[in-house]
């Protein structure tokens, strides 16, 4: 048995209030986060505790133990290391900073110093991408590290302890931005607190909002043709109609806060620096859709974001913009937090769902669609951070100031992640298709680094196709780039350059899907990994020439057959990478090709 | 009549009930679209995604009318990506193409997917010959593997509780077993750990199966992932003779098929019957068949004089003619006589008992030995004799709870009852103690395996288990159901119909020449009967709708 303590079981008392009284399941990653941070790790005893305080048997918690990365079923090192080992980090040098910190601390991955200091693990994309590579000590995030820098951090730490350092957050606009949902956090001094928000016209939205009535609201959202920044880019008030409201049940908000797209950290920066203005979004969203709750959703990773967003709930809760009744008007609305556990697949909303109820993240078959049946069987709207934080502009500003913005079919602004192979990544606001892909690399990041060469771009995170170097004159909207046979995405732009190999390349990313494939059905579960090893084997010197085809058809296997679109995720890089850069793999997969240049990559 | 739902599939017009999915409509209308993960018995997974289809609706004009083509036909909207035929409903005017090249190559995609990590190790597959991987590998699969890396190697040989050995890299995470555990045997104890192709069915250390119901996820596994440690390595299944019968165990009669070979039983299994046992049936019934096979089994008649110790082997008909000539002496010399049941013998048996007593030796002690446990609210009756309904009918037995044995024990300790037939049951440990036993002029005993009463009798006749002869057990909710003979012992050895039916005649009363005599004269002689036939009751049973029969508040005893 273990300790548990009035202390912890009351917070956990707290935590299972969140859910309703016949969904406490929900609570348990809560639970798992709790007593791994307590006590370094989750044994069969926490399993036990936790399975009988939640009335679920103990399969249910133990499988989740073992399905979230973030959780460990052995100890780890007082500093536990997460390099994040993804596209961007890779080509920007995450391999030599391993090798580094395996030699400087004389261990290998999932394994802790003599001394029990340090454990050293790689991680999926920790969407910190524009300051590549990243790595996580505990809690804290180190950003743009060398090799050097590793070794030293490690020095630093052993001699001081874990240094905190200040969260970054987007640099200075550049002319051609037009920063709106960055607009406060652009100033340096910003803080994000319910204060500063309020000196900048915050919190004025959701008056005007709840003085509507919610099929107002809701109507000029559908006006303000808003369309979901999340990655399907699916109309914003189209999906907040299409909620049962005739159920009898209670109906969910749910804000994506699950950002683990690899080459995107928008919703990092709207979360970390200017919280309010999404707590704001989700009060008025809850308001037009008829939610008396709402959950956020926060990859687990974001450990000073969820932080921030509770002190924000906390001051707005005090200052009565969030509770029983908001502003005196009668309307309620609470917002709980929920910690996610480091899973790709809980940025799909049905794997949310079942993540938010405490089970692994399968996602479900679809229909019934989540407007319907979602969250504890209810009507549920789910939201990315960025659209929810587009909320409160629109309210204030009008639907007519917000299409003025962009151009038809892409209303608005769009943050862009720009991270890879460029000399000024970062994350930056653009009305949607005022400059194309090309302004954007060369214009605002500065083109690829002297000497380099450019060779092709992800346009919306690595699960969209990529584009060639002679493919980027486009727009940067919705319909532009789906005419060009890709696709927006979650704004996370990759650029390649030819100091990577893009049969490196295509493997990193095959290696995100295969590890973060939930594996509930067959193709995406067995796919996944064969794609990975064929490519790594390539990518190795071991390939055959027929290696390409089986490759390619691989992908298309897996195109279309999945229950959810990791799948898809998974099989258009691949299939677009070999379709467009053929003549790499076939070289790649002459049995007599040398192996990529560098250490051998972290293979699962 | 169930509401019909017309559709088109594979270009054939064809109609089902309405609520049928895709796979079970096909089905019913003889196309196979095969799956690993849908099971008729439980929630739809949709994870193996084999049963993928081509799935149209008629288009809708503005006026939500069906649009009409040029050839006069409904114009057809197809989904897009192709669906899962589990998780859809056929409906009116839906167009099912399950023969595409699109489809064919879904198939075999996944069927390569499920394959690239699998073992292959068909040669020592308990699974194999009856295996859905190896079924649909014909159909879909390729000739080569593609597949030239190191597979994900996983726990093998995992023991998952008592009965039940996994081997995790045969698995295909169907989670068939899960969905069982969770949602049949209401013991919610399977899961998956890891993930993507690292994916692990596992049961929390401790928490593993432990119901009267776990080896029903051997059945439903649809690959060699989970096997029964009762018939591990036993036997290749393409040996088995497969005998379709019913579980004797209780009076639920779950529909089973017997697997054996060169006249041995090896395995027991449930057979799909919606009104009685759905898919599946217990443990306990399940592995009780190891008696068939015993070596103690009786194979050949004894008498014995009523003042010698050691019995003698004699051929069956001497013993029958000794027990007729037993009968009819205590008969002459107005003893009383009485006969002791089973409510685990065959209604035909029975009727010939009921013969027996009423007609023949003109006695009302007759009696069948009950047997009553708990119910278990699912599959296992409170009944633990398959026939009591059957015992009944015949008025053999009086049914539960009350039983005659203490009065007839009562007589033979007075000498009122001088000559006793014992048939199918040690009654010695039922209520006539073996002093009491020993007091008789004549035991005589019909059983298959020795015991107490068979060292006492006077003439021990073999008999038959259930697998071994024909007959019906009339099932607690007045289904009649039949069992067939699936193995043969060697040794002069009758089916219990055959003794009793010559005993009777050697006692003057009738001639059975087969089995089919003894249907008829039985369901002449006794109304809940009448009008059945033997062919109508068929695989499935047939429900006597016993409470709409005149006379019949026989069931009202009958526990739940």
């Amino acid at each position: 048995m273990i300790n548990v303590g009035t202390k912890l079981e009351a917070e956990i008392d707290r935590i299972i209030a969140q859910y309703p009284a016949d969904r406490k399941r929900a609570a348990v990653l809560w639970l798992m986060h709790l007593f791994q941070e307590r006590d370094g790790m989750l044994t069969p005893a926490h399993v036990t505790w936790i399975a009988a305080k939640l009335e679920l048997q103990p399969i249910h918690v133990w499988e989740l133990v073992r399905f979230y990365p973030l959780f460990r079923d052995k100890p780890a090192g007082k500093y536990h290391i997460k390099l994040c080992r993804t596209v961007s980090c890779e080509m920007c040098g995450a391999k030599e900073v391993l090798a580094r910190l395996q030699k400087k601390l004389g261990v290998g991955l999932e394994e802790v110093t003599a001394d029990g200091q340090f454990s050293l693990s790689t991680f999926e994309c920790l969407a910190s991408c524009g300051s590549a590579p990243v790595l996580m000590v505990n809690d804290e995030l180190f950003e743009r590290l060398t090799p050097d820098e590793a070794e030293r951090l490690i020095d630093r730490i052993r001699a001081e302890g874990l240094p905190t350092p200040p969260l970054s957050r987007p640099g200075p606009a550049h002319p051609r931005e037009n920063r709106v949902l960055l607009a406060n956090m652009s100033d340096p001094a910003y803080g994000g607190t319910l204060a500063e928000y309020r000196a900048r016209g915050g919190y004025t939205a959701l008056p005007k909002a709840l003085a509507m009535k919610p099929a107002d609201v809701v109507e000029e959202v559908m006006a303000s043709q808003l369309r979901g920044r999340g990655g399907a880019g699916f109309p914003c008030g189209q999906k907040w109609k299409f909620l049962d409201q005739k159920s009898g049940k209670p109906i969910y908000l749910v804000c994506n806060a699950d950002e683990s797209e690899p080459g995107t950290f928008k919703d990092r920066q709207l979360i970390q620096h200017d919280p309010h203005q999404l707590l704001e979004g989700m009060l008025i969203s809850c308001h037009a859709v008829g939610a008396r709750t709402a959950y956020i959703y926060i990859r687990g990773e974001f450990t000073h974001g969820w932080q921030i967003l509770q002190r924000a709930m906390d001051e707005a809760r005090a200052a009565g913009l969030m509770g029983p009744d908001i502003l005196g008007t009668g309307v309620g609305c609470e917002i709980f937090l929920h910690r996610g556990g480091g899973t790709y697949i809980c940025g799909e909303e049905t794997g949310l769902i079942e993540s938010l109820e405490g089970k692994r993240a399968y996602p479900r078959i679809k229909p019934p669609f989540p407007a319907v049946v979602g969250l504890f069987n209810c009507p549920t709207v789910v939201n990315n951070v960025e659209t929810l934080s587009n909320i409160p502009h629109i309210m204030n500003r009008g639907s007519a100031w917000f299409k003025g913005l962009g151009v038809a079919g892409s209303m608005g602004t769009r943050l862009l992640c720009v991270s890879g192979a460029v000399r000024r990544p970062g994350c930056f606001e653009f009305e949607m298709g005022k400059l194309t892909l090309r302004e954007l690399i060369d214009d605002v990041c500065g083109g690829v680094p002297e000497g380099r060469t450019l060779r092709g771009v992800i346009p919306g995170g690595t699960s969209m196709p990529v584009l060639t170097a002679d493919q980027i004159d486009v727009p940067l909207d919705f319909d532009s780039l789906r005419k060009a046979g890709t696709m927006a995405g979650s704004g996370g732009i990759i650029v390649l350059d030819d100091s990577s190999s893009v049969v490196s390349l295509t493997r990193n990313i095959a290696q995100f899907y295969a590890h973060e494939s939930c594996g509930q059905c067959t193709p995406c579960r067995e796919g996944t990994g064969w794609m990975e090893k064929i490519l790594h084997r390539i990518e190795h010197g071991k390939g055959r020439a027929q290696d390409v085809d089986t490759l390619y058809d691989v992908a298309d296997n897996i195109d279309g057959t999945t229950i959810c679109p990791l799948g898809e995720a998974a099989a258009w890089p691949v299939k677009a990478f070999v379709k467009k850069y053929r003549a790499d793999f076939d070289r790649a997969a002459q049995p007599s090709a040398a192996p990529a240049p560098g250490p051998e990559a972290p293979h699962a | 009549m169930p509401e019909m739902v017309n559709f088109t599939l594979d270009g054939r017009e064809v109609s089902v009930p309405r609520g049928s999915n895709v796979i079970d409509a096909a089905k019913q209308c003889g196309v196979e679209v095969p799956h690993y993960c849908y099971h008729q018995r439980l929630t739809v997974a949709g994870n193996c995604r084999m049963c993928l289809v081509e799935i149209g609706m008629p288009k809708l004009g503005p006026d939500r009318k069906p649009e009409v083509g040029p050839d006069g036909k409904p114009v057809i909207a197809f989904a897009p990506k192709l669906v899962i035929g589990c998780n859809q409903a056929v409906s009116e005017g839906m167009v099912v193409n399950t023969v595409t090249p699109r489809v064919r190559k879904a198939r075999e995609g996944v069927m390569e997917f499920l394959l690239i990590n699998h073992p292959l190790d068909c040669p020592i597959c308990d699974q194999a010959g009856e295996c859905r991987l190896q079924e649909f590998a014909v159909d879909y699969g390729r000739a080569a593997s593609r597949f030239v890396e190191i597979k994900e190697h996983k726990p093998k040989r995992v023991p998952l509780g008592p009965k039940i050995t996994l081997d995790n890299e045969r698995c295909i995470a169907c989670s068939r077993c899960v969905r069982f555990m969770k949602e049949v045997a209401k013991q919610d104890c399977l899961g998956f750990v890891e993930r993507g192709g690292r994916s692990v069915l596992t049961a929390f250390p401790g928490h593993e199966p432990n119901t009267n119901y776990d080896l029903n996820i051997v059945d439903i596994c649809p690959v060699g992932a989970l096997t029964s440690n009762d018939f591990r390595f036993r036997q290749r299944v393409w040996f088995l003779k497969e005998t379709r019968s019913i579980c004797p165990h209780c009076a639920t009669g779950c529909n089973t098929l017997v697997s054996s070979r060169e006249n041995v039983v090896y395995r027991q299994q449930p057979r799909d019957n919606a009104d009685v046992n759905q898919s599946w049936m217990c443990d306990q019934g399940r592995l009780n068949y190891r008696f068939v096979n015993d070596s103690a089994r009786l194979t050949t008649a004894t008498v014995r004089a009523a003042n010698a110790t050691d019995a003698t082997p004699v051929a069956w008909s001497e013993a029958v003619a000794a027990m007729a000539s037993a009968l009819r002496n205590a008969q002459h010399a107005g003893q009383g006589t009485a006969i002791i049941g089973s409510a685990r013998a065959t209604t035909e048996e029975l009727f010939l008992l009921r013969r027996l007593g009423k007609d023949v030796l003109r006695t009302d002690r007759m009696e069948t030995v009950s047997r009553a446990g708990k119910a278990d609210g699912f599959l296992v009756s409170a009944d633990r004799n398959p026939n009591t309904l059957g015992a009944y009918i015949t008025g053999v037995g009086h049914g539960l709870p009350e039983s005659t044995i203490p009065e007839i024990c009562a007589a033979i300790a007075r000498g009122e009852v001088r000559a006793l037939l014992v048939f199918g049951e040690n009654i010695a440990k039922h209520g006539i103690p073996e002093a009491i036993l020993a007091k008789l002029d004549f035991l005589g005993v019909i059983d298959v395996l020795p015991n107490a009463v068979t060292k006492l009798a006077h003439v021990v006749i073999p008999g038959m288990t259930f697998i071994e002869k024909q007959g019906t057990f009339i099932n607690g909710k007045g289904r009649m159901q039949r069992l067939k003979p699936g193995v043969r012992l060697a040794g002069d050895i009758h089916p219990e119909w055959r003794t009793l039916g010559t005993l009777l005649q050697a006692l003057g009363a009738g001639e059975y020449a087969d089995f089919d005599a003894v249907f008829q004269d039985m369901v002449r002689t006794l109304p809940p009967l009448q009008g059945v036939t033997y062919a109508s009751i068929g695989d499935q049973g047939l429900d006597l709708k016993l409470a709409e029969r005149p006379g019949e508040e026989a069931v009202a005893w009958n526990l739940p």
